[in-house]
């Protein structure tokens, strides 16, 4: 049989706080992380059409431990490393009382090193000098990157792998991780989402595909609004979210304390559109009950629901929909909130960070608000969602992340009955 | 409900503007343009999506120079409605602004391009007496604030 496979370390880096204290006491405050877009080097912001982001100002890497690798490589992995740096001592791992190669990394990540690529490109095109493009360039904007860097900074020469599949990329780079030690690969895996797009072009990209809010540019806290009636749409977050995922038993010979199992995973696609998801969420719907099916647990047995809930006017309402056709009369009585309400859409960091959320809520027995749930929309209202923060026992739970092409990921988690 | 009143009521032929637009969406959709319709509504009747749509919104944008913001589309239901809001929109921007393809984007290839650049590279020309005719001067004293910003923008860049 698989072995049980816990969590038992976490790690956040986020707009409304880096390292989990610091974003749980925002998160259960209902304080949004989202400003005003701050100016990019040559180009203001004012030219962008959503001027607003969840942007992690003056993040300054070194403070969490200098390495000599954290300042030289591209933003999003330094987001991924000072995550993975938080999850570890949370977890009480010595990389040096664990063998090597039975340590593994996954890491997701939508977009790499945007940051670097973008001026690099721009560098050259306007110098017109390819010896002045920085000698890191292809190692920072490569998309392993940061599971590199992770695996020399623990020593983690397991399993290694980055998962990018766009807004999914954070709950699929768990999902591999229980599939890694499941299949004995590894005892330990760093599991880790992060991303650093709000750059100029990735941005851009972003407000050309309109799929940013735009209406909330002179008041950023009121953006990011999920399932409400004023949605227009997802502001860009950045950030990173780490899960030290570990054999029960090899938790059990440490003797350390346990957020919750990783029950369940599903990973889908609905082989359907570049970016919409099927309106009558059935594809969404059947990646849940796969997730649930794996964890071997029934929708009646579930009361929390950390939703992918970006603030699309369609993606709302479709997960909504599908959450119905799951949970049928328990919809009623699920807690459901979405993270995104407070840091904005942190794209590959997303799942990660969502699932972080999902195991703190477990420990806690508070469900942070989903801020800006003031005028329900009727296809998304429902009695589990409240602006308010919510108290109740939370055993089992499921984080959900949707990602452009079609992609569906869902996580289940459940509490460990002590023996 | 726009889009099935101007069914009815409306006959009408299309401007040069409204040709291209039709000819873009014909090649896109790979049909004969004469069976696409000023009053065919872009998603039942063409059949687009949204992203489709953004697609073709960004084609027009970059051919004749505008920005249209996302409060805009939801009166952007029907060919018709695309053409006269282009139209509208040319109106009130500078001539200098709409008579300047983008160079660079002319030798970029996609199935909307090919149709969208030669044609409107040959009416822009012809935009400029149409909209003299109406005696409308280059009108400073016409343009929002925003639409002045986006001019002087454009000057700055190389």
């Amino acid at each position: 049989m698989a072995p049980k496979v816990v969590v038992t370390g976490l790690g956040i880096v986020s707009p409304i706080g880096i390292g989990v204290g610091e974003f749980w006491k925002h998160a259960i405050a209902g304080r949004s992380g989202i400003t005003k877009l701050r100016s990019f080097e040559n180009l203001l912001a004012e030219t962008y059409r959503s001027r607003i982001a969840g942007q992690i100002p003056d993040f300054n890497p070194q403070a969490y431990g200098d390495d000599g690798l954290t300042s030289r490589v591209d933003r999003y992995a330094q987001f991924g490393l000072v995550a993975a740096k938080e999850a570890i001592a949370d977890a009480g791992i010595r990389p040096e009382h664990e063998s090597p190669e039975r340590v593994g990394v996954m890491v997701g990540a939508g977009m790499g090193g945007m940051l670097m690529a973008e001026r690099e490109i721009a560098q050259l095109y306007e110098t017109k000098k390819p010896s002045r493009v920085h000698p890191l360039t292809v190692p920072s904007i490569t998309l392993n990157s940061a599971s590199g860097i992770l695996a020399l900074a623990f020593g983690a020469k397991g399993p290694n792998l980055t998962i990018s599949t766009a807004c999914s990329s954070g709950i699929h780079a768990i999902g591999q991780a229980l599939n890694a030690i499941r299949a004995g690969k590894a005892d330990v895996i760093i599991a880790v989402g992060a991303e650093a797009s709000i750059t100029p072009l990735a941005l851009a990209g972003f407000c050309s595909l309109r799929a940013l809010s735009s209406k909330y540019n002179e008041t950023p806290a009121r953006a990011s609004r999920p399932f409400d009636r004023g949605r227009d749409g997802f502001v860009m977050g950045e950030g990173a979210g780490a899960l030290i995922l570990e054999t029960l038993q090899h938790a059990k010979r440490r003797n350390v304390g346990i957020y919750g199992e990783v029950a369940g995973y599903a990973s889908t696609s609905e082989a359907h559109h570049m970016v919409v998801p099927r309106e009558d969420g059935t594809d969404i719907a059947k990646t849940m009950t796969l997730a649930l099916n794996d964890a071997n647990i029934r929708p009646a047995q579930v009361d929390y629901v950390n939703a992918h809930a970006t603030s699309t006017m369609i993606g709302d309402e479709v997960e909504i929909r599908g959450i119905r056709q799951v949970f049928k009369r328990r919809t009623n009585t699920l807690f459901i909130n979405a993270t995104k309400s407070l840091i904005g859409h942190t794209l590959g960091a997303a799942g990660a960070i969502g699932a972080a959320t999902t195991l703190i809520t477990m420990k806690t027995g508070l469900v942070h608000p989903t801020v800006n749930y003031e005028n329900p929309d009727p296809e998304c209202q429902l009695a589990g969602i409240s602006s308010y923060v919510q108290k109740g026992r939370v055993n089992v739970a499921i984080a959900n992340t949707f990602g452009f092409g079609s992609n569906n990921g869902v996580l289940v988690f459940k509490r460990l009955v002590a023996r | 409900m726009t889009h099935t009143d101007k069914r009815k009521t409306r006959t009408r032929t299309l401007s040069p503007i409204g040709r291209q637009i039709q000819e873009a969406l014909a090649t896109f959709l790979r049909r004969e343009s004469s069976t696409i319709k000023p009053e065919h509504h872009l998603r039942e009747d063409l059949g687009l999506d949204s992203l489709i749509t953004f697609e073709l919104l960004y084609e027009l944008e970059k051919a004749f120079d505008l920005e249209i913001p996302n409060e805009d589309l939801p009166g952007i239901q029907t060919l018709a409605d695309i053409v006269d809001y282009v139209e509208t929109r040319l109106r009130l921007s500078t001539p200098a602004a709409t008579a300047t393809p983008n160079a660079s984007h002319s030798k970029e290839k996609s199935r909307w391009r090919k149709v969208v650049t030669p044609s409107t590279k040959k009416s822009t020309g012809k935009l400029k007496p149409q909209v003299d005719a109406k005696g409308k001067k280059p009108r400073s004293e016409s343009n929002t604030k925003k639409r002045a910003a986006l001019a002087k923008s454009k000057g700055k860049k190389p």
